[in-house]
């Protein structure tokens, strides 16, 4: 054969081979042939899955696979709520007697009847220290609770399931917000787990596998760093509609591109970007609120923060709402003040953006304009805090406040803010929405970091007496009046230089319906089984 | 050549207790405590102080460090490397389901990387100074200094995004199982890495195509009436490979410890991703098992490389 054919017959069985493999299927789209059920879903996950364990620390991704797959006494809505899921609870008149009556017929996805014993044994196992649960010490207030974490006591006595329907939590004084604390706690099966030892529970295989849970899918597979598997539960008691529901960890640009090839039907995405999406024609929209906040923590070991006129001109010297435009148009919230907006109201000090007060106040307050301070935060997990570290860099440096921009990663964090060692440290997160007892943990005397979220040091014993009065009163309405003087406090105080609260902004594919979005830093998914495919 | 082989074997226990040792202490004094970083700034909450004292305890970093060192140096010699201490996992369970998929990729875009350097290379030495060396050299220079990320972004938006073609991530559609959807998902990261990796090689193959061709024996055989390419395939390529052959060998460690950054932008389950993950957590097990794995690998490679020398190229002998 002479070469010319030979490399003819060659070139052709190349680009046949070529066009085989490249156009046999292309990318593939996961939405069904018609109807309204079955199909399958693709979701992002913004970093890779651990551990699917309410034992371990908590981490975003695997709270979205955990939301998918099991369920809690009570949950978080999508307005900050917290509602009934696997229970109702009823509230004695002095907040002292939690009791939660669980749902009727409820079953395990392996056909096992719910009952008490499970959310007995659950919150048993969170409450001791030797689980290795960090969520031991919100269980702190509970009666017996102290003599577990003492090791006096095996079991927590104030926890109780008098029957397969009753659940009881009685605490040593009034505390409304221990429902915020321990209720949302994910329940785990008895029948599996229950006869393994404390200890080393963490650590058993389940979780790397956890096939059985209450919630409206059932664990298949986590191919590793490629995608978590997870399949409708044939024992939930409402039909799940989607039949199939893959969790995938890709990074913010390959995800954006997915939406488009339509390999990925739901993922939060960055404002900037909703008009690239919405030219692919195939996508809506939807927008979560936001229970957390990001803001600026001062170091307040240091003198030159500790007077508060500094704090609030440094605040008055940032163009928040420039942050919140330019970066989270549409979804950004400015922030003024550590509780939610229903709870501190309308009639606060708003900080507005004022060079000339801004310079004023820190006159008065003593600042020193030769001094520099450095301004600490991790870059690259969240675009909107890049774009306000530079914000901030260069609000501060036009009132005359030196301002050197300081990137740093996880490992420093966890040092600086212990010893302390950081000036000003940038960090976002925290849900202060479900109950204003959880803003209690960030500015509190008693919660100082590292034994709390205080890790700006701050503590005022007024703030801290108004909330636990707060916190031990069971009419809503005084409860939140309160609340409310807690929050002027906090607000004339300025214990963190508040930020903004980011929202967040939802692609979903046009053909999915009855999707509510949640926060997208962890906050799990709304009523999944109720999602449809529309043909 | 047994007592060669027993003399490098006793010298690479020696060296890997060395770096076992340098990175154990190297690793912890990187800022940050592991257990510490469980619990961000704004989930801590009453009882954080408890949990971190259990689970040091638990994790054994409550010990001094040379008791953890020699605790895992006992239980690293009967092939236990420990537990990682994000998920609790076996060290030796994470690296084994990573070592295929990055050997895969890995060593097929290696493969690619000779495949293209070794004619490109070629092709331009014997082309020396002329438009097509000159077109080689900035294709290679191209394939040195364009980033992957770059090329893994830019392929996904053509291939996947524009034209359809191609998946953009994963090394299979999930929930379907076939040769063409991996073959699908393989070709871009390997048609990157491929490309990349043979930048350098070109070079490497260049220039030591041209050394070979000024040398006697090529005289010698142009003198006896050789035809040019049966010189150059005959005589210089097998001649000018002996020091690329020993750069192949010296790259398969880095091949191992895969592609961190297509391994990331194409959600690739590679050693790199694997890597990159145990350091930002302070994940110290993983971390120093991946270490002794890469060490042990550079150590294997340098001893093929040393072997397959002497195979080639008579002249040198084992000492």
């Amino acid at each position: 054969m002479n070469r010319p054919v030979r490399h003819l017959r060659w070139t052709a069985a190349v680009l046949t081979a070529a066009g085989l493999v490249a156009g046999c299927a292309g990318p593939q789209t996961d939405t069904p042939d018609a109807g309204g059920s079955g199909g399958s879903v693709s979701i992002v996950m913004y970093q890779k899955p651990k551990l699917f364990s309410p034992l371990a620390p908590a981490h975003g991704p695997d709270q979205q696979v955990m939301s998918l797959i099991y369920q809690s006494l009570l949950t978080t809505s999508p307005d900050l709520e917290l509602v009934s899921q696997l229970a109702d609870v009823e509230i004695n008149d002095d907040a002292t007697e939690f009791t939660f009556t669980m749902k009727e017929g409820l079953k395990w996805s392996d056909g096992k009847p719910f009952t008490s014993a499970d959310v007995l044994f659950t919150h048993q196992t969170l409450a001791n220290p030797k689980s290795t649960s960090p969520a031991s010490g919100s269980y702190k207030g509970i009666v017996g609770a102290a003599d577990v974490v003492a090791g006096t006591a095996d079991t927590v006595s104030g926890m109780t399931a008098p029957d397969d329907r009753t659940f009881v939590i009685k605490t040593e004084a009034p505390n409304y917000g221990i429902l915020a604390q321990v209720a949302p706690a994910m329940i785990l099966p008895k029948h599996v787990l229950g006869d393994k030892p404390i200890d080393t529970l963490a650590k058993d295989p389940f979780f790397s596998n956890p096939t059985v849970g209450l919630g409206p899918y059932q664990f298949v597979k986590y191919e590793v760093d490629q995608y978590v598997e997870l399949k409708a539960n044939p024992n939930f008691h409402k039909e799940v509609g989607i039949e199939k529901i893959f969790l995938k960890p890709v990074t913010a640009d390959v995800a954006t591109a997915q939406l488009g090839t339509g390999e990925m039907d739901i993922a939060p995405v960055t404002p900037t970007d909703q008009e690239t999406l919405e030219s692919f024609g195939t996508l809506n929209f939807a927008t979560s609120k936001e229970g957390g906040f990001v803001r600026v923590g001062l170091n307040l070991t240091q003198e030159r923060f500790k007077n508060v006129k500094v704090r609030q001109g440094l605040l008055t010297g940032i163009d928040r709402k420039g942050i919140v435009d330019s970066a989270l148009p549409g979804v950004g919230l400015v922030r003024n003040s550590s509780f939610a907006p229903e709870v501190s109201g309308d009639d606060i000090e708003k900080y507005e953006y004022d060079p000339e007060k801004a310079k004023q106040l820190l006159t008065e307050g003593g600042w020193d304009f030769n001094q520099t301070v450095k301004l600490a935060w991790i870059p690259a997990s969240n675009p909107d805090r890049d774009a306000a570290a530079i914000a901030i860099e260069d609000s501060l440096n036009q009132i005359g406040v030196k301002v050197e921009l300081q990137q740093v990663d996880a490992g420093w964090t966890t040092e600086a803010l212990k010893t302390p060692s950081f000036d000003m440290f940038m960090f976002g997160g925290g849900q202060y929405s479900l109950d204003s007892w959880n803003v209690n943990a960030i500015v509190s005397c008693e919660t100082q970091y590292p034994n709390g979220g205080n890790t700006v040091r701050y503590c005022n014993p007024e703030l801290d007496a108004t909330m636990k009065e707060a916190n031990a009163t069971s009419d809503p309405e005084e409860r939140l009046k309160l609340y409310g003087e807690a929050a002027k406090i906090d607000n004339e105080q300025v214990p963190y230089l508040w930020l903004y609260s980011p929202g967040g902004l939802w692609a979903v594919n046009n053909k999915l319906e009855n999707f509510k979005p949640l926060s997208p830093t962890g906050g799990g998914f709304w009523q999944p089984e109720d999602w449809r495919l529309a043909g | 050549m047994a007592a060669y082989l027993l003399r490098r074997a006793l010298i690479s226990v020696l060296v890997l207790i060395l770096i076992s040792i340098g990175i154990f202490w190297l690793f912890r004094l990187a800022p940050g405590d592991p257990v510490e970083m469980m619990l961000p700034p704004q989930s801590r909450g009453p009882g954080a102080e408890i949990f971190i004292e259990a689970k040091r305890a638990e994790l054994g970093l409550d010990k001094p460090i040379w008791v953890q060192y020699f605790t895992w140096l006992g239980n690293a010699v009967s092939g236990d490397l420990g537990f990682s201490l994000d998920t609790g996992r076996s060290v030796a369970e994470l690296l084994g389901e990573r070592i295929g998929p990055t050997v895969y990729l890995m060593g097929l875009s290696l493969l690619l990387s000779v495949l293209i350097a070794i004619p490109l290379g070629l092709f331009a030495a014997v082309r020396k100074g002329r438009l097509a060396d000159y077109t080689a050299s900035v294709v290679s220079l191209g394939a040195v200094c364009t980033p992957p990320f770059f090329l893994g972004i830019l392929g996904i938006y053509i291939f996947s995004l524009k034209l359809g073609l191609l998946p953009s991530s994963g090394m299979s559609t999930p929930g379907e199982v076939g040769f063409v959807d991996s073959l699908q998902h393989l070709i871009m990261p390997l048609l990157i890495l491929g490309f990349s990796g043979s930048g350098a090689l070109t070079r490497y193959v260049r220039s030591s195509v041209i050394a070979e061709l000024h040398s006697d024996y090529v005289r010698t055989a142009e003198a006896k009436g050789v035809s040019a390419t049966g010189v150059v395939t005959k005589h210089v390529l097998r001649n000018a490979l002996i020091p690329v052959i020993t750069i192949i060998a010296l790259s398969l460690p880095g091949l191992l410890a895969g592609a961190v950054v297509i391994e990331t932008v194409f959600a690739w389950p590679g050693m790199g991703q694997l890597a990159i993950a145990a350091f930002n957590g302070r994940d110290y097990p993983v971390i120093i098992g991946f270490a002794l794995f890469f060490s042990i690998m550079v150590l294997v490679s340098n001893l093929i490389a040393d072997l397959l020398y002497t195979l080639v190229d008579p002249r040198v002998k084992l000492r």
